[in-house]
C-alpha cells in the first residue's frame, strides 16, 4: 500500500517543535537573564531563582500551587469515585444527574470564579445561607480573609471539575462489567467489600489517568485566582501562574517571570511522570 | 430476612442524589435569576426569581458595553472567529500529521509519535514569553490570525495524539481497497480516509473548540489592549467596570456561560463521551 | 445441600418483554438438572431468579424449603459459575478462589485446607499463583468451579460454563463436571443451549422455550416420548425429522399420506389417532430410525428421495433427502433450525459409514412404523 509521505506532516511537526521544544528552550534561557522585554537581555545566572525562594510573595505563591494541587487531586478523585459509583446504575434519573454534575466542566473557568465570587462575598449567598438557617457565626469575610481565601479557589475548582473525574470513572466502571459484581454477590460479599476488593483495584488505570490530569490542572490554576481574588488578599492567593503573569506583563520583569514559569514546567513535568509512574507500578500489580 | 429491601433502599438513595444535584447546580440557578434582576433585587432577595419584571437591560449592557471590545456582543463575535479558525486549522494540521504517524511504522515515526506525547503532557508556559516577543515583532499580538496561529500550535500534539491513536486502530483495508481501485495517494486520502475520521474529528472539534473558547490566560496575554477580545477576556474586563452591580456581572458571566451550556446540553451524550474517551490516552 | 422448588414463577421486564411463564419446578437433593432451550427460552432468567441476581416477583422460590424471593443473592448460600467465568482478574488463582470463603470470615488454616483441596481436586495446584489472564481456557473454567465449590454452597449454579471452550475440551469437561458433581452430590442446576450437553450430563432436563417450560424429565424418556413438536426437533443430532400429512383409512388401517408418499399407522396407536382420522397430522421419524435396505424382509414403513447431500462423520453418514414430502413448518423449523436441521423440505437419515449413497441417486429408505411419533398440527402436541 502506498504509504502518506512525510511532509504532509511537517507542518504539524513545525508547530510542535516551534511551540512546545524550541520557544520554552528560550523560554529557560530568559530564566536566566534580567530581560525586561525591550532591548538587551543581560545574564544573571541563578540572581532570579534566590530572589524568588527569598520572596516571600513567591514562597507563598509555590506553597499554594502545591496545596491546591495537592488537595484538589484527592477531593477529584474521591468525589469523582463516590458519584460514579452513585450513579452507574439502578437510578432512574441517572442521566440527568450525570449532565448536572457534568455542566460546570464544559464552562469558562473564569466565569465560574465571578459565579462563586457572589457565593464568597460578605453579602453572598453563603453568609445568606447560613444567616437563615442560624449559624451567622459562621459568616465571614471568606474572600478577603487569608485564612479562608484559598480554600474558597479549592472549593471552586472541585465543583467545576468533579464531573470530568466522574465521567471518566463511569467509563471506567463499565468497562469492568457487571459480572465481577454478581460473582462477588453470590460469593457471599458485602457491598462495601465488592468497592474495596474488586472495583477499586480495578479501577486503578482510571485513577492513574484523573490523577495526571488533575495534577496538571491543579498546578496551572489561573482564572479562578483571578476572578476570586485577584490573587489577594495581600498575595495570599497568588499561585505560580498568576505570579508568572503578573511578573511578566504586568511588572515588566521577564527575565523573572520565565524564571517562575521555569520553576512550575519542572514541577509540572516532575510531578507528572511521578504520578504516572507510581501509579503504572499500582496498576500492574493490580493485573 | 426481612422484606422489600431492594426498594426502599434504591428509592432512598435517587432522592439523596436528586438533592445533591440540585444544590450542585444552585450556582447555575442563581446566574440566571440574578442576571435578570435589579441591583435592589440583588441586595434583598437574590433568590427569588424576578417574573414580574425581568431586567433584560442587563444583558444589553453586557452587551455593549464596557472593555476595548465595547462589549459582550462583540466578543461574542470575535470568540466565533477565533474558534473556528483555531479548530479548522487545528484539524487539518492534525489530521494530516496523525495520518502519517499512524500508518507509517518506522522508527523515526514512532519517535515523533512520543515528542507529541511529551508535547502533550510537559505545558509550554514556559515558551510564553519568547513566543510573546516573537508574535510582537511579527505584528501579530491583538489579531485574528495570531490567535489562530498560537491557539493551533498550542493544541497540536494533543489533537495530534488523538488521531493518531484513532488512525492506528482503523483497519488498512479500506485504504487498500480504494487502491485496488485505482485511487492514489490523494484520491485515498480525501475520499476514504477524511469521511472515516469525522468520529474522531467531531471529538477533536468538540474538546478543542471548548478549550479555546474558554482560554482566557492566553487571550489576556495576547489580546490585551486590542480591540479584539474573547468572551472570557471581555467578562473580565465588564466586571472591573461593574463589580458592585452583581445583575449586571450576572448577565455578562451568562452571555459567556449559556451558549455553551445550550450547546452541551443539546450534545451531552456526545460530549460526555468524548471527554471520557478523549483523556484517557 | 438442599431441594429448590420453583411454584409459579414468571418474570416479565420493562417494556413488557416476558422471559418466564409459569414455572414449576422440584428439584431434588442431589439431583443434577439441565434447563436446555435455544437464546431467549428463559433459561438464564430462571437461573438467575434462583441466584437472586433477579428480583423475583411472580411465584415463589423456595431452598430447602424456605422461601427466598426476598434474600440477598449473597445470603442464599448458592455458587454460580458465569459463562465468561468472572474471575477477578487483579488476583492470584488462591485469591480468587478463598475469596467467597474470606467474606465469610473463616479462619486462614481453613481458607488453606478448602482451597488447596478444591485445587487438587480441580488439577490446579501447579498455578495458584498465575493470574486470571496467564491461564488458558480449561483452567479458568476450572477456577470457576473451584470458587463454587469452596464453599460448599446448598446448590451450584451454571450458566453455560463450557459454551466458551473450544468443541475438545468441552467434551472433556462435561465429563470433568459430571463426576465432580457426583462426588460432592450437591443439588446442581445447569443452563446450556447445547442439548448433547444436556442430555450427556443431566439426570433430569427441562426443556425450556419462549418462557414456557416444554417438558422435563430423564434424558431417555424426553428423548423416547417427546411432548411436543419443539421438543422432538429439538433433543437429538439431528433432530427428529416432521413431517405433515393427512391421515386417512385405508380398509381397517390408518396410513398417513405425506405428500406423494404413505406411511403405516401402528395398530396400537390406531384409537388415541381416531379423533384426527380424516384431518392433518404430523409425523415424525427420528434420522437414526431409517436405515437402507437388507437382504431381509421390510419392517413396514419406507421412504423415498433424492440424495441431495452426504456429510461423512467417520463412524457414520448424514444423509440429506429431498422426499417431496411437506415438512411441518413453524414450530419444528424453529427447532430444527436451532439444531442445525437446514431448511424445509428436507429429510435427515444417519446411516452407518460404509453405506454406499451418492448424490443424486434416489435412496430407499426402511423404518419400522411402531417409530413413529404423531403430533397435533394445532398444539404441536403429542399424541400418542
Amino acid at each position: 500500500m502506498k504509504l502518506p509521505p512525510y511532509w504532509l506532516a511537517v507542518p504539524g511537526i513545525a508547530f510542535l517543535v516551534a511551540q512546545h521544544f524550541v520557544a520554552p528552550l528560550y523560554g529557560a534561557w530568559y530564566a536566566f537573564t534580567d530581560w525586561s522585554g525591550l532591548g538587551p537581555a543581560t545574564y544573571i545566572g541563578l540572581d532570579n531563582f534566590r530572589e524568588i525562594f527569598s520572596s516571600e510573595v513567591q514562597r507563598t505563591a509555590l506553597w499554594n500551587t502545591l496545596l491546591l494541587a495537592g488537595c484538589f487531586v484527592v477531593l477529584v478523585n474521591v468525589g469523582g469515585i463516590a458519584l460514579a459509583l452513585a450513579l452507574n446504575r439502578t437510578l432512574k434519573s441517572r442521566n440527568y444527574l450525570r449532565v448536572v454534575f457534568f455542566a460546570p466542566v464544559v464552562v469558562s473557568s473564569l466565569a465560574v470564579g465571578y459565579l462563586w465570587r457572589y457565593i464568597f462575598t460578605q453579602d453572598g449567598a453563603l453568609n445568606q445561607i447560613l444567616g437563615a438557617v442560624g449559624l451567622e457565626s459562621l459568616a465571614t469575610t471568606w474572600l478577603g480573609d487569608p485564612r479562608w481565601a484559598l480554600w474558597t479557589v479549592l472549593v471552586v475548582m472541585v465543583w467545576q471539575f468533579v464531573g470530568e473525574a466522574m465521567i471518566i470513572y463511569l467509563a471506567a466502571l463499565q468497562g469492568i462489567g457487571d459480572e465481577l459484581e454478581e460473582a462477588a454477590l453470590m460469593d457471599g460479599a458485602p457491598a462495601w467489600r465488592i468497592v474495596t476488593s474488586i472495583t477499586l483495584p480495578l479501577l486503578a488505570p482510571a485513577i492513574t489517568i484523573v490523577s495526571t490530569l488533575s495534577i496538571i490542572r491543579g498546578l496551572r490554576v489561573f482564572d479562578q485566582v483571578i476572578a476570586l481574588t485577584g490573587g489577594g488578599p495581600v498575595h495570599a492567593t497568588e499561585t505560580l501562574s498568576t505570579q508568572v503573569y503578573k511578573q511578566t506583563f504586568v511588572d515588566g520583569r521577564f527575565g523573572y517571570g520565565a524564571a517562575i514559569a521555569l520553576i512550575m514546567t519542572l514541577l509540572i513535568a516532575t510531578l507528572a511522570i511521578v504520578n504516572a509512574v507510581f501509579f503504572r507500578r499500582r496498576e500492574a500489580r493490580a493485573g | 430476612m426481612s422484606g422489600r429491601r431492594y426498594t426502599v433502599r434504591s428509592l432512598g438513595r435517587e432522592l439523596v442524589m436528586i438533592v445533591l444535584a440540585a444544590a450542585y447546580g444552585g450556582p447555575f440557578y442563581m446566574l440566571v435569576v440574578m442576571s435578570l434582576q435589579s441591583k435592589d433585587d440583588v441586595q434583598q432577595t437574590p433568590f427569588a426569581p424576578p417574573i414580574d419584571d425581568p431586567q433584560w437591560d442587563n444583558y444589553a449592557t453586557a452587551w455593549t458595553t464596557g472593555g476595548a471590545a465595547g462589549g459582550m456582543g462583540p466578543a461574542f463575535v470575535d470568540t466565533v472567529i477565533i474558534t473556528l479558525g483555531s479548530v479548522l486549522c487545528l484539524i487539518v494540521v492534525s489530521a494530516l500529521t496523525g495520518y502519517v504517524l499512524a500508518r507509517r511504522t518506522s522508527r523515526l515515526s514512532n519517535a515523533l509519535y512520543l515528542l507529541f506525547v511529551l508535547g502533550v503532557t510537559i505545558p509550554s508556559t514556559l515558551g510564553l514569553v519568547p513566543i510573546y516577543v516573537v508574535m510582537r515583532n511579527l505584528g501579530l499580538l491583538g489579531t485574528y490570525q495570531g490567535m489562530i496561529l498560537l491557539n493551533t500550535a498550542m493544541l497540536t500534539p494533543f489533537a495530534v495524539f488523538l488521531y493518531t491513536g484513532f488512525i492506528r486502530a482503523l483497519p488498512r483495508e479500506f485504504e487498500e481497497a480504494a487502491q485496488m481501485d485505482g485511487a492514489g495517494m490523494f484520491g485515498t486520502l480525501v475520499r476514504v480516509v477524511l469521511p472515516l475520521l469525522r468520529p474522531i474529528t467531531a471529538t477533536v472539534a468538540m474538546l478543542t473548540g471548548l478549550i479555546v473558547w474558554n482560554e482566557y490566560f492566553l487571550a489576556i496575554v495576547f489580546l490585551a489592549g486590542s480591540e479584539i477580545a474573547n468572551l472570557p477576556l471581555q467578562l473580565n474586563a465588564f466586571v472591573n467596570d461593574y463589580y458592585t452591580d452583581w445583575n449586571l456581572v450576572m448577565a455578562g458571566a451568562a452571555i459567556c456561560i449559556l451558549p455553551v451550556l445550550v450547546v452541551f446540553l443539546a450534545l451531552q451524550k456526545q460530549f460526555m463521551k468524548g471527554f471520557a474517551g478523549g483523556l484517557r490516552g | 445441600m438442599a431441594e429448590i422448588q420453583l411454584i409459579g414463577v414468571g418474570k416479565e421486564y420493562p417494556g413488557k418483554v416476558r422471559a418466564l411463564r409459569d414455572l414449576n419446578i422440584d428439584i431434588a437433593e442431589g439431583e443434577f438438572l439441565v434447563f436446555v432451550g435455544p437464546s431467549g427460552c428463559g433459561k438464564t432468567t430462571a437461573l438467575r431468579l434462583i441466584a437472586g441476581l433477579e428480583r423475583c416477583e411472580e411465584g415463589e422460590i423456595r431452598i430447602g424449603g424456605q422461601v427466598v424471593n426476598d434474600v440477598e443473592p449473597r445470603r442464599r448460600n448458592l455458587a454460580m459459575v458465569f459463562q465468561n467465568y468472572a474471575l477477578y482478574p487483579h488476583m492470584k488463582v488462591y485469591d480468587n478462589i478463598a475469596f467467597p470463603l474470606r467474606s465469610a470470615r473463616l479462619k486462614r488454616d481453613e481458607i488453606d485446607r478448602r482451597v488447596r483441596t478444591a485445587a487438587a481436586m480441580l488439577e490446579l495446584d501447579g498455578v495458584l499463583h498465575r493470574k486470571p489472564r496467564q491461564l488458558s481456557g480449561g483452567q479458568r473454567q476450572r477456577v470457576a468451579m473451584g470458587r463454587a465449590i469452596v464453599r460448599r454452597p446448598d446448590a451450584f449454579l451454571m450458566d453455560e460454563p463450557l459454551s466458551n471452550l473450544d468443541a475438545k475440551l468441552r467434551m472433556q469437561m462435561r465429563a470433568d463436571v459430571v463426576r465432580l458433581q457426583r462426588e460432592l452430590g450437591v443439588t446442581t442446576i445447569y443452563v446450556t443451549h447445547d442439548q448433547v450437553e444436556a442430555m450427556t450430563m443431566g439426570t433430569r432436563i427441562a426443556v425450556m422455550r419462549d418462557g414456557v417450560l416444554q417438558q422435563i424429565g430423564r434424558p431417555e424418556e424426553v428423548y423416547a416420548k417427546p411432548a411436543n413438536m419443539h421438543v422432538a426437533g429439538f433433543v437429538g443430532s439431528p433432530g427428529m425429522n416432521l413431517m405433515r400429512g393427512r391421515l386417512l383409512r385405508e380398509g381397517d388401517a390408518l396410513v398417513c399420506r405425506l405428500g406423494a408418499q404413505t406411511v403405516p399407522v401402528p395398530a396400537d396407536r390406531a384409537p388415541a389417532l381416531g379423533p384426527h382420522e380424516n384431518g392433518e397430522i404430523v409425523v415424525g421419524i427420528r434420522p437414526e430410525a431409517l436405515v437402507q435396505p437388507n437382504g431381509g424382509p421390510p419392517p413396514g414403513g419406507e421412504l423415498r428421495g433424492e440424495v441431495t447431500g452426504v456429510e461423512m462423520l467417520g463412524h457414520e453418514r448424514l444423509l440429506m433427502l429431498d422426499a417431496d414430502v411437506p415438512v411441518a413448518v413453524d414450530a419444528a423449523v424453529e427447532a430444527a433450525e436451532a439444531n442445525g436441521n437446514g431448511a424445509a423440505g428436507r429429510l435427515r437419515a444417519r446411516l452407518p459409514g460404509l453405506s454406499g449413497v451418492s448424490m443424486g441417486s434416489t435412496a430407499r429408505l426402511w423404518f419400522d412404523p411402531a417409530a413413529l411419533h404423531f403430533f397435533d398440527p394445532a398444539t404441536g402436541r403429542s399424541v400418542t
